[in-house]
């Protein structure tokens, strides 16, 4: 028993060491961003380097974007090499809030491709390093002036993430058995009772993202919740909300007894016929699924009259990152009209360009309009004025937990 | 000295991780271990908001009876099938078949439930077919159903497999079939030779094996994630929903959960492992 | 009747998963309620051309499974020999608590003292990971063997004046061998659809097979799931093929 407590005591001591080698090296990181730069000397100082960025993998055209025409051409271009690992939200702000309690001096990862809750998350934690937008040639492209870009879930991004593309929460619907999709709350009402078991929505965020529509929608102004998050306009606003959802349910699918987890078996069960209605965050990605094939060419995409939630998507520095100049160029070039009217074919990706048109050279502006035909989804230009900003996360938080509690275990 | 070098490995292996994954657990969840910017101190009220939402309690019911339920149907299943397959096995060998389910991974066989059992699965396909039913709407709910009869299936199909091998090993083993023939030749029945002779042997000896299933039948993620309902869910669920969350001021509540769950079925286990080792020393 | 089939029908059981799976990943559109899906092997290429689903993830799964089988196999036996005593019950109890918490909740809580000892994002790290898993493991497993005929043995060995490793290696390992076999195939197996511990631990940075193909399994897209799953499943059903048989006990 003695040679036990022992050696679990030596264990104990040989990892309190380690702790304390961990955090004596915390002050080394400073030399790389102390002072200010000028973009050539961040490009001398990224050759060389290997940026280590973590991003969302799920989407096999995504994917080949980034390794077919991303890393080999900013290899090629700047000298700078990327390695990409698998990993979104939860993991990042996890990851780096372990470090944090480590005390690193170097973070394992460089770069992040980020949404507003996550942004949100780790600027509470101060895991992101910045201002530094301002400082990438290409930012002066970037239609700063819209408040969708240049405000992330109502917080100003101040320089600490850079927008990398820009969609708009949409409604896809099998025309086959659907001619004229509700574009109401009070048509959707009538539609669901009149046609049980074909609709119903996601529990995770792109499910989020319809009951903030609707929250805004039920409020009856665009602005409405424009602003910090307010205690009583939620509690009022919500109640309705689940007022009308409990009184619709009864017809949603499966009795709305349960609801999909993610848009991926909505999808599914969409191109199987079970569902004539699943839903995307993004208004071009039923053009560039019907082209996957993962839905059906019978699918079209539209956005409710009352308006639906418009987003962008980040990339941010880690505070701690090993490689930031080399973080800055990979950035740089991805907000480049180059790559930004590439990722916007939804041949390659269909997502759509921060960049304001009138600011680029004149053969991006024809191509870009050119890009903007589009079989399935509703173009940019028409779907725009029914975009909605993105509350407060704190509404977010709140209907997540509430819906669970009032309509799912209800 | 080789009894020590077993001792440390032991510790090293099992011992630390153990409680270096509690502690933190712990620390995080009475605020002693600070997340983000929030400075260290010592607080309950992360327990209390758990104890007090109830919703804890409930799943952890659900998730032991789904578990307890799941490895039962396996082990019968497999015990079932014990008898014929011994009569038919000559050697020691078993072909390479028998090993295929080993090589499923909980996600690939969710997917695989999901892709049979669906209302637009195969089976309903099949079913349409055959005449059996006109259409997708009448194929019986099974996969995110209220009371997760998909998940359990998708848990005894990974489950049974292993135990068969498990069982026809210490079957082998333990000779079974010369215990048989004594059995038989002292005029019992075969039904009453698997009653009491060969059950009690292959369920003792493989208890612990069987226990650790159950543990994690208990803590699987993908498996419900896919196939579950809404309704109520396994704990795993839960807990990640809180630790994983869009608000950071869930994070150490998930926390209170898992270390209060882990302590749960650490008493839970430290109960079975006695219960079976009386059984060995009876 | 029944129970001379019964073989076959558990051989068509056990192959379903790997059918179905096998189907739908060549499969371009399965519309219902026909039962095979329409033909499309364009979506097949297109994914493996776009996955940069090279030979090395493959090779980096395979060398971390054998390392970890081997050694959780091995320190897992050698312990469990050595610490059958009084203490048994403890110990078997203690092996059980790491698999008291999710894996996916294990792993996050070990992320922090892994990062503290700078042993994240490294392939060591994730070995040590799975084999807190893999040890306990083989620990629970091995328990089941040292009955009262293997510890008489022992003693005899003993008193012939063998030493404890000379035992280990002379006197049990030929007899537990095919036990060990059962667990370094099942350890294997463990490593290499190990996602929550390699995933966190290396910080998505040691790209197993799994690690690399786990992104698609979860998607929307049934056909680049099929063939994620397939690709993972497929690796170690050849390797059971090759196999052909296991011995599962001795005379």
């Amino acid at each position: 028993m003695r040679q036990l407590t022992t050696t679990f005591l030596t264990c104990c001591i040989l990892i309190l060491w380690g702790c304390g080698s961990s955090s004596s090296n915390e002050e080394e990181n400073t030399l790389v961003d102390s002072g200010p730069q000028t973009w050539e000397q961040t490009l001398q100082q990224a050759k060389g380097t290997t940026v280590q960025m973590m991003m969302w993998q799920g989407d096999p055209f995504i994917n080949a974007y980034m390794e077919d025409y991303v890393i080999p051409t900013v290899q090629n271009q700047f000298g700078v090499s990327i390695e990409i690992s698998s990993g979104q939200g939860t993991q990042i702000v996890s990851t780096l809030m372990s470090e944090q309690q480590a005390r690193v001096a170097e973070s394992a990862v460089d770069l992040v491709w980020i949404n507003g809750e996550t942004f949100f998350q780790l600027r509470q934690i101060d895991a992101l390093y910045g201002p530094f937008t301002d400082d990438l040639p290409n930012s002066d492209f970037i239609n700063w002036d819209s408040p969708f870009i240049s405000q992330d879930f109502q917080q100003p991004t101040d320089g600490y993430e850079c927008p990398w593309g820009n969609v708009q929460y949409c409604l896809i619907y099998n025309s086959e058995h659907v001619t004229s999709p509700p574009k109401t709350l009070d048509e959707l009402e009538d539609w669901v009772k009149q046609h049980p078991g074909k609709f119903t929505f996601s529990s995770d965020f792109t499910g989020m993202t319809l009951l903030k529509s609707m929250l805004i929608n039920m409020a009856g102004s665009k602005t409405a919740l424009d602003g910090p998050f307010d205690e009583a306009k939620y509690n009022e606003l919500s109640s309705h909300l689940w007022e009308y959802l409990n009184r619709i349910k009864p017809y949603f699918w499966r009795e709305g007894k349960t609801f999909p987890s993610s848009v991926a078996p909505m999808h599914q069960l969409f191109s199987n016929g079970e569902l004539w209605f699943t839903m995307s965050n993004n208004d071009g990605e039923v053009e560039n699924k019907v082209l996957q094939g993962v839905l059906p060419s019978s699918s079209r995409a539209y956005v409710l009259e009352g308006g639906t939630i418009q987003n962008s998507h980040y990339l941010g520095v880690v505070k701690k990152a090993k490689h930031k100049a080399g973080a800055q160029v990979l950035i740089n070039f991805l907000i480049s009209p180059e790559a930004q009217l590439r990722k916007a074919d939804p041949a390659v990706w269909g997502d759509g360009t921060v960049l304001e048109l009138t600011r680029l050279p004149a053969q991006y502006q024809e191509e870009i309009k050119r890009l903007n035909n589009r079989e399935f989804a509703p173009t940019r230009a028409s779907i725009e004025p029914f975009a909605l900003k993105e509350p407060d996360p704190e509404y977010m938080i709140r209907l997540n937990a509430d819906f669970r509690k009032y309509v799912i275990e209800k | 000295m080789t009894r020590t070098l077993a001792k440390a490995l032991f510790i090293l292996f099992v011992v630390i991780p153990s409680f270096l994954g509690l502690s933190y657990a712990l620390g995080v969840s009475f605020g002693l271990i600070g997340l983000g910017n929030g400075a260290p101190s010592f607080t309950l009220s992360h327990w209390e908001v758990m104890f007090s939402e109830g919703r804890l309690m409930k799943s952890i019911g659900y998730t032991i009876l789904l578990a307890a339920s799941a490895i039962a149907g396996a082990a019968l299943i497999a015990l079932g099938l014990l008898s014929p397959l011994l009569k038919r096995m000559p050697g020691n060998t078993l072909p390479w078949f028998y090993f295929v389910p080993l090589g499923i991974p909980p996600i690939v066989a969710a997917f695989f439930t999901f892709s049979a059992l669906a209302n637009t699965g195969l089976l309903s396909r099949i079913a349409v077919k055959l005449g059996m039913i006109p259409d997708a709407s009448s194929f019986p709910i099974l996969i995110n159903d209220e009371l997760g009869i998909g998940v359990w299936l998708t848990h005894v199909m990974l489950a049974f497999p292993f135990f068969l091998i498990l069982f026809l090993s210490s079957a082998k083993t333990q000779e079974v079939h010369r215990l048989r023939e004594t059995a038989s030749s002292l005029g019992a029945s075969s039904a009453y030779i698997l009653r009491k002779v060969i059950r009690p042997i292959v369920i003792r000896k493989n208890a612990p094996l069987l226990i650790i299933w159950f543990i994690f039948v208990l803590g699987t993620y993908e498996i419900p994630l896919l196939l579950g309902g809404q309704k109520i869910r396994p704990v795993a669920l839960v807990i990640i929903d809180k630790m994983r969350g869009y608000s950071l001021a869930t994070i150490p509540e998930g926390y209170a959960m898992s270390a209060f769950y882990a302590v749960f079925i650490m008493a839970l286990s430290f109960l079975l492992v006695k219960l079976i080792s009386r059984r060995y020393d009876a | 009747m029944m129970r001379k089939y019964t073989p076959w029908m558990l051989m068509l059981f056990f192959l379903a998963p790997i059918l179905l799976i096998t189907l739908l990943a060549f499969s371009g559109s399965w519309v219902y309620p026909s039962i095979l899906p329409s033909f499309d092997s364009d979506r097949w290429m297109e994914f493996l051309g776009s996955s940069s689903l090279g030979i090395k993830p493959f090779l980096i799964s395979t060398v971390l499974a054998v390392l970890v089988s081997l050694l959780s196999a091995s320190i897992g036996f050698f312990t469990s020999y050595l610490l059958t005593g009084k203490a048994r019950n403890w110990l078997l109890w203690l092996c059980l608590i790491p698999f008291c918490t999710a894996p996916v909740i294990l792993a996050a809580n070990f992320q922090y003292f892994f990062i503290l000892l700078h042993l994240s994002a490294s392939t060591v790290g994730v070995i040590i990971a799975q084999l807190f898993i893999g040890v306990p493991y083989t620990f629970l497993l091995f328990s089941t063997y040292w009955n009262e005929e293997q510890l008489t043995m022992d003693t005899a060995a003993k008193t012939l004046g063998a030493t404890p490793f000379t035992r280990l290696l002379r006197v049990h390992f030929p007899a537990a061998k095919s036990l060990f076999t059962i667990a370094v195939i099942q350890l294997f197996l463990f490593s290499w659809f190990e996602y929550g511990m390699t995933q966190y631990i290396g910080v998505g940075q040691l790209k197993t097979l799994t690690v690399e193909v786990f992104k698609y399994t979860q998607e929307g897209n049934t056909t680049v799931a099929a063939l994620a799953s397939l690709l993972l499943i497929l690796p170690p059903f050849i390797a059971i093929l090759v196999i052909r048989k296991v011995r599962i006990a001795h005379a």
